[in-house]
């Protein structure tokens, strides 16, 4: 990771106290993840032994991950009201076309609770975007045809 | 400009109020998530369009939630003199001929919900009018008042929502904003508004139910040189992104709750504490608190008041648990969000164990309607032992999901067949969740109840998060507890033995259950865990986690029976 | 003096005590597992769960770090407790049948086979291992990882844990004993930027932790870290260079 961006981020959030979570958000929104290096330089200049970042980082295991994400972020959402409306079925669903032809390299898959978009459930989140199942698995296609 | 005097906020009203009533064309429309997942944000690119093309001149303002989810992508459109027209199910297919009848000074009648001649600010008591004339041509149209969305609901914390940019302030204080903290920091001591608070029987909105103006004081005479207000912004709870609305569509509402809250309390630092993944949220409350600071209603010498305060927005990065106050404030101080085991309490060693007091976001915007009405005339809302309203997201196997809030004393069943349109046809009603997995579920022969902290807890549930699920005859109770449990399993800390194992443990024996391999015996062996838990684990995660298993059990028995004796799910639900 | 009542007998102690060391001091014995006495309570396992009584008001509470109250009524051994407990080693049993320390409560408690599918984990995750690092050796070198069920202990991102000082303090403290270390006279160990040294070191196989025995101040003879469990049993701090002379000097 560069060490100028991290001298930034840093810079960025000098005089809160307690930073060390929202720092950690900024580096992951950066590089897609917690490059070990980082977590080295966040050690020596924060005073912090490593391990206390190493702590933090594997905690919250939804907000950050030690590994590089892949290109594409789907999300299914579980929460009561989308799971009431068979959102079980549409994760498998999702699983196995975002899996077909070994594809499932190119995407993270991840179950998260509610968007807050209820009346739409089940709802499917893609790189951000909010849509209901069926365009979602449209999405997904098109989104491996654009990587061919 | 630096608002110092109440002459200058009038001034930032009279903008505002120029703003919301402009001289040209303003159309708003909804831009809340549930919005944006129906085309919100193309509908605004269409209109951008049409409106250039067919030479309309207009002024296309982004507003947050107004409530009613089924209605959206909603439109409303201001034209001066008249009455304020709302649209709902404006799609990008209908925005051509929306527009061809805003250029004729037409309605468009097949999508128009309502009109509002004049609208209640809550925080003065005054009225906003958009027009003085009786139009006759739109006499047959329901006025807002006659809306039947919001003919049970009374709008106080959501006073704002849909009604206003939520990235303009002078709109904001157009509606009252901000003049509740110039009574408070002007006319008003700390100890005052304490007792303000008190007489109103404010009680907090995130499920303890415990006395507002009781913790403002025990944090007030708590000894430490610093002392902070939190607000927790971070809706954890499966069943709700409701919470979401309201930051996204009236920010400084919060903060101008959390400024009275830190002169009372005599703290001079705030934090919001956001759950993550929540970019618009951020970007909102970002903004507002940057407008606040900049027009002088956070910083140094609040209305020359002598009251300094700041607040620090913080994003969270993890779930469900760090809701709980000691994980928040772990979390906050940049450690893993684990709750510690303690018991003093945090009003007194709290944040860097310094005292701290923690308000839910709900109830921090309920803060500048007691101090500007007051609270006799707060306490007039609500029943005895629960006073004003509580904001209720509606969603589940109901016709119309929405966002809601109604005077406390409200039941259920008037909120579910009144605002939500009751149960879609073919189905009935079998158990309701108020409050989220703490809340456990309540039959559809208790629909009676009112929404009230205490008739809650006598009916074995709780009011909580005001996330209400509704769920018909096709679900599956075994099912839901197994779902819960789950969920609960996939947030726990980890940290004690009774949450960590028992949760696991129980969703195990519910997995039997519904997968056909239950025995008779297994529901004792729930009623254990379930008294182990509740009673010996660290932190409120562990202790309600049994509520729902408790519930089901106790109100759906026969269905645990038909599962275990015959291996049949009654709903067809389970994989067995 | 504070006085107060621990299974209707009226006890007197000092007013920084919790209910489990006011216990203890009067004979009245209430199992623990996360407890160490040289250490801040961590209340993890909530075996030491007692029932309280204050006006009127009942709560079941950790006696571990609850701090004794004027007028407290304090019950140990309620059915409802003591079914508890039960159900607490119930859950611990499952998860590691074969822990000496799980198995000798489950005995006491009259826990016999778990109603549940066993696992077999060698950690019991009580913490102690990662609190006496932190708090009384200082290093802070190991930590927990992950969350929930799938927590575990482990050197900071699975590697070597670099701030370790092999003082074995983890390997004594630990009820299930699950943490292993060997010390080794003829170990070659790598410095980086420097020739490989070859010498005594002790091995603490959990944190992948290699720490060559130090030099003593006084007489430059290696030796190995001395064990400071005898100063935290006693809630003693750690006499100054404690790990920089060797036992023969220091006497």
């Amino acid at each position: 990771m560069d060490i100028k961006i991290l001298q930034e981020i840093l810079e960025k959030h000098k005089a809160e106290k307690g930073a060390l979570v929202s720092i950690l958000h900024d580096v992951q929104r950066h590089e897609g993840y917690l490059p070990e290096e980082a977590l080295h330089h966040l050690s020596d200049t924060l005073h912090l032994p490593l391990s206390e970042l190493a702590r933090v980082a594997t905690y919250f295991e939804q907000a950050f991950s030690l590994e590089p994400r892949r290109n594409h972020t789907i999300k299914v959402c579980q929460g009561t009201t989308c799971y009431l409306k068979y959102g079980d079925q549409v994760v498998t669903e999702i699983k196995d076309e975002a899996s077909k032809e070994g594809e499932d390299t190119f995407f993270n898959l991840e179950v998260v609770r509610c968007r807050g978009c209820c009346d739409s459930a089940p709802v499917v989140e893609i790189d951000g975007n909010i849509l209901d199942r069926e365009s979602a698995k449209r999405t997904i296609i098109k989104l491996k045809g654009e990587k061919k | 400009m630096k608002v110092q005097h109440l002459r200058d906020l009038q001034k930032l009203k009279t903008e505002g109020e120029k703003l919301l009533r402009p001289r040209t064309l303003r159309i708003q429309v909804g831009a809340a998530p549930c919005a944006i997942a129906k085309g919100a944000r193309e509908v605004i690119t269409k209109l951008r369009d049409e409106l250039a093309q067919q030479k309309v001149d207009a002024t296309i303002i982004s507003v947050g939630c107004i409530g009613i989810c089924y209605e959206e992508p909603i439109v409303e459109v201001v034209t001066p003199g008249k009455p304020k027209l709302t649209y709902g199910r404006i799609t990008t297919e209908q925005v051509t001929s929306l527009v061809k009848a805003i250029a004729k000074g037409s309605v468009y009648k097949q999508h128009l919900l309502y009109r509002t001649d004049e609208e209640e600010i809550i925080c003065t008591g005054k009225t906003f009018s958009f027009t003085s004339k009786t139009q006759p041509d739109l006499k047959k149209i329901p006025t807002k008042k006659e809306f039947k969305f919001f003919k049970l609901q009374l709008r106080m914390v959501l006073r704002n929502a849909g009604l206003i940019n939520p990235a303009c302030i002078e709109e904001y204080c157009a509606r009252g904003g901000y003049s509740a903290l110039h009574k408070a920091l002007t006319k008003m001591t700390p100890d005052k508004i304490i007792e303000e608070v008190t007489k109103s029987g404010l009680r907090g909105r995130s499920g303890g139910g415990f006395p507002t103006g009781l913790k403002w004081k025990t944090c007030r005479e708590a000894k430490g040189k610093e002392k902070y207000v939190l607000c927790n912004c971070s809706e954890g709870d499966p069943g709700i992104g409701m919470h979401k609305s309201l930051i996204e569509s009236d920010p400084h509402s919060i903060l101008e709750g959390m400024i009275i809250g830190g002169y009372a309390i005599g703290a001079h630092e705030g934090y919001i504490y956001l759950h993550h993944g929540n970019p618009s949220a951020k970007e909102k409350l970002r903004q507002a608190i940057e407008q606040a600071t900049a027009y002088g209603f956070l910083g140094v010498n609040i209305f020359n008041s002598g009251f300094s305060f700041s607040i620090t927005l913080k994003e969270g990065a993890g779930g469900y648990v760090c809701g709980e106050s000691t994980a928040l404030m772990a979390s906050l101080e940049g450690r893993a969000g684990e709750p510690r085991p303690k018991y003093i309490h945090s009003v007194e060693k709290g944040l860097w164990d310094n005292p701290t007091n923690l308000n839910n976001v709900e109830t921090w915007c309920n803060v500048p309607l007691i101090i500007s009405r007051g609270s006799t005339w707060y306490s007039k809302i609500g029943t005895t032992g629960s006073k004003g309203t509580k904001v209720i997201s509606l969603s589940g196997h109901i016709n119309k999901s929405c966002l809601v809030e109604v005077p406390m004393g409200t039941t259920l069943k008037e909120i579910i067949t009144t605002l939500g349109g009751g149960i879609p046809k073919g189905s009935t009603l079998k158990a309701i969740q108020v409050g989220g997995p703490p809340a456990g579920v309540l039959p559809a022969s208790l629909a009676d109840t009112p929404l009230d902290f205490d008739e809650l807890n006598k009916a074995g549930s709780l009011l909580g998060s005001g996330g209400m699920i509704v769920m018909d005859d096709k679900t599956c109770m075994v099912d839901m507890a197994q779902y819960f449990m789950t969920f609960l399993e996939e947030e726990s800390c980890g940290r004690c033995v009774p949450c960590r194992e028992g949760v696991k443990r129980m969703r195990e024996v519910l997995q039997g259950i519904t997968s056909g391999i239950g025995t008779t015996d297994d529901l004792t062996l729930l009623q254990q865990l379930s008294e182990c838990l509740s009673k010996a684990s660290l932190c409120d995660l562990g202790k309600s986690a049994p509520a729902i298993v408790r519930s089901t059990l106790r109100h759906f028995s026969e269905e645990y029976q038909t599962h275990i004796e015959r291996q049949v799910c009654p709903v067809k639900r389970c994989p067995m | 003096m504070i006085a107060l009542t621990i299974d209707d007998k009226k006890v007197k102690v000092e007013p920084v005590a919790t209910i489990l060391k006011a216990a203890r001091e009067h004979g009245i014995e209430i199992p623990t597992l996360c407890h160490h006495e040289g250490l801040s309570p961590l209340a993890n396992c909530r075996l030491c769960v007692v029932k309280i009584t204050k006006n009127g008001r009942a709560r079941v509470v950790t006696s571990c770090n609850y701090p004794v109250e004027e007028g407290l009524t304090v019950e140990t051994k309620t059915d409802a407790i003591v079914a508890i407990r039960k159900t607490i080693v119930e859950l611990l049993v499952a998860r590691s049948p074969n822990v000496k320390v799980i198995r000798e409560l489950a005995q006491e408690m009259g826990v016999t086979a778990p109603r549940f599918a066993l696992e077999n984990e060698k950690c019991i995750l009580c913490g102690l291992c990662v609190q006496v690092c932190d708090e009384y050796i200082g290093a802070r070198a190991i930590t927990f990882s992950g969350r929930g069920t799938k927590k575990f202990v482990s050197a900071p991102l699975l590697h070597s844990a670099q701030d370790c000082i092999g003082c074995g303090a983890c390997v004594e403290i630990c009820p299930a004993q699950c943490i292993t270390m060997q010390d080794s006279e003829d170990v070659k160990t790598y410095y980086s930027g420097r020739k490989e040294e070859v010498g005594p070191a002790r091995l603490i196989h959990n944190w992948n932790v290699r720490v060559a025995w130090k030099k003593c101040k006084s007489c430059g003879i290696p030796f190995p870290p001395p064990s400071p469990m005898e100063y935290l049993s006693k809630g003693q701090p750690l006499p100054k260079d404690f790990f920089n002379a060797c036992e023969k000097c220091t006497h």
